[in-house]
């Protein structure tokens, strides 16, 4: 445990000291920020641009959906990207560093760090992602009073799949102890999910990529909750494999 | 008792055999010098010992406990010192060695005092700037002050001079030699002099065995010959009687005669050098001999 702690404090100083603490949370903040704002002034930017050209439409008026679509636009696009950038080489740097070689030699438990690392990935992952959706969610209400469904599941869908791809750098580094190949097989990952969902719609419901194509639907009840679960259990079981399949391979890598 | 034993130890990587059948055993309390050129597989061994690298065959004990590959038991025996020692650029020496401190299980209470006797042994008291401004040598001693962090039995150190300049050198050998008695040192190094100034004990690796040991503490190394000044008519007289071998303008070296026949002879054809001298080999000339 006192390991775990340790380890867990230096994550933390290392990740205040680079900045990239705050990086992820500053994207996400942003994100937050602009989605809602992106929505409300969309209207008036398309008609300055629709007067110049002589051209007249009518746009339906801007709801809480188009907001909370903006957020989720942005964060299963750019906001999973820069997480993956983020912690690409949170393991890998430590191998071409050769850092882990004095605490390992010291008695280091090599489980502790997969856990340890993984943990605080998720944590500040966590944290950034809470800060945009609150932010987002607080304009919203402000703003527009249409009611949504299921808003906490909504949110709740990319936190999963962010969750799943740091199991999956996580894997990549393990295997491939290269910052390039963990971002480059995470990226690999989504895309094969992506690829399969594409040609056989029937199992696209349980891969975890379903997970960030069902928001919207879940906020405008088209989607019951009950309906995502099948891949919300097949992202976890995936995310506790590839954590102890890291953990696996780490133990039998030679240092 | 042996505070490391290895016993008929094979590693090869692809097709190359690094080590093939190496036998080792090192006393407590003694600083071994683990001799070897450059890729003969001082490091590969001491991975191994540390459990960082799978042997192919054999066994290795640290302080009695079997060493098991992923397994960090016995590494609680064992401080290490890489050759280039890698550290957190972002801490500072303290908050590193805090770290260490934390990692080993020290006890809270105990942590201060341990850290605060480490940093005044390798003269790094009182700097607080981040390791990324360390000198390389700075960043040596530091390594050294990790690797005694938890008081170890053991203290491995894998070429821990081979990158410094005589002055950071000096500092790391003298470091070792003050902690003899606290701690059994190996040291690995294809810098011999070094190894003849703080050993006790040395071994040659080459081709993957330790092919000779040496306690330079009881034996000599043996005689390398007797060099003799003679003027060019002495020379003349001698060089159908002696195996002399030119070193300099008159310098000659007599090579396998005892000292006894080589006077014997001179005073048979009345010549009295100014210069004559005992060679004693020196531990490159060992090494050289068992590596040719």
């Amino acid at each position: 445990m006192n390991q775990a702690a340790a380890l867990f404090k230096k994550e933390m100083v290392e990740h205040i000291r680079n900045f990239k603490l705050f990086a992820l949370i500053i994207v996400f903040m942003i994100l937050g920020v602009v989605s809602p704002l992106t929505a409300l002034l969309m209207p008036d930017i398309l008609e300055a641009v629709m007067e110049d050209s002589g051209i007249t439409i009518d746009l339906p008026p801007v709801s809480a959906f188009d907001s909370y679509a903006q957020f989720f636009s942005n964060a299963n696009q750019m906001g999973l990207v820069i997480l993956v950038i983020v912690f690409g080489n949170i393991m890998t740097h430590e191998f071409s560093g050769k850092t882990l070689v004095n605490l390992v030699t010291k008695g280091l438990k090599k489980y502790n760090i997969i856990l340890v690392k993984s943990a605080f990935a998720v944590m500040v992952w966590t944290a950034a992602y809470i800060t945009g959706a609150l932010i987002t969610y607080l304009y919203t209400i402000y703003y527009w009073e249409d009611e949504v469904q299921h808003l906490i599941a909504a949110f709740a869908l990319t936190w999963l799949f962010g969750i799943f791809l740091i199991s999956v750098i996580m894997a990549a580094s393990a295997i491939l102890k290269s910052s390039f190949a963990g971002v480059l097989i995470t990226m690999l990952a989504v895309v094969i999910i992506m690829v399969i969902a594409g040609i056989h719609p029937d199992v696209a419901e349980y891969l975890p990529q379903y997970l960030i194509s069902s928001n919207m639907e879940l906020l405008t009840g088209e989607l019951e909750a009950r309906e995502v679960v099948p891949s919300v259990i097949v992202t976890i079981a995936a995310t506790l494999i590839m954590i102890g399949a890291s953990i696996f391979i780490f133990n039998n890598v030679e240092m | 008792m042996n505070i490391l034993q290895i016993d008929d130890l094979h590693k090869s990587f692809r097709e190359n055999d690094v080590i093939s059948g190496l036998d080792l055993s090192v006393e407590e309390n003694t600083i071994y010098g683990f001799i070897g050129s450059n890729g003969s597989g001082k490091t590969t061994t001491m991975k191994m010992v540390l459990g960082l690298l799978k042997q192919d065959a054999g066994q290795i004990h640290v302080n009695g406990e079997k060493v098991t590959f992923g397994h960090t038991a016995t590494n609680r025996y064992i401080g290490f010192l890489p050759d280039v020692p890698e550290f957190y650029a972002y801490m500072n020496a303290e908050e590193y060695l805090k770290l260490c401190a934390e990692i080993t299980d020290i006890r809270k209470s105990g942590q201060k005092e341990r850290i605060d006797h480490l940093l005044a042994l390798v003269g790094l008291q009182g700097v607080e700037t981040r390791i990324k401004t360390y000198s390389r040598g700075m960043k040596q001693r530091l390594g050294i002050a990790q690797a005694l962090i938890n008081q170890p039995k053991l203290l491995i150190c894998d070429e821990p001079t081979s990158a410094l300049d005589p002055k950071g050198r000096r500092e790391i050998l003298n470091i070792l030699q003050q902690i003899k008695g606290e701690t059994t040192v190996i040291f690995s190094t294809h810098i011999l002099t070094d190894v003849e100034r703080i050993c006790d004990k040395a071994g040659i690796l080459y081709e993957g065995k330790i092919r000779k040991e040496i306690d330079l503490k009881k034996e000599a190394l043996g005689e390398k010959g007797i060099v003799v000044e003679l003027m060019p008519e002495e020379y003349e007289v001698l060089s159908g009687e002696l195996p002399l071998e030119r070193l300099d303008e008159n310098k000659y070296r007599v090579t396998g005669l005892p000292i006894e026949t080589v006077y014997r002879l001179l005073n048979t054809h009345k010549i009295y050098p100014d210069h004559l001298v005992r060679e004693r080999k020196t531990l490159e000339d060992v090494y050289l001999e068992v590596t040719s």
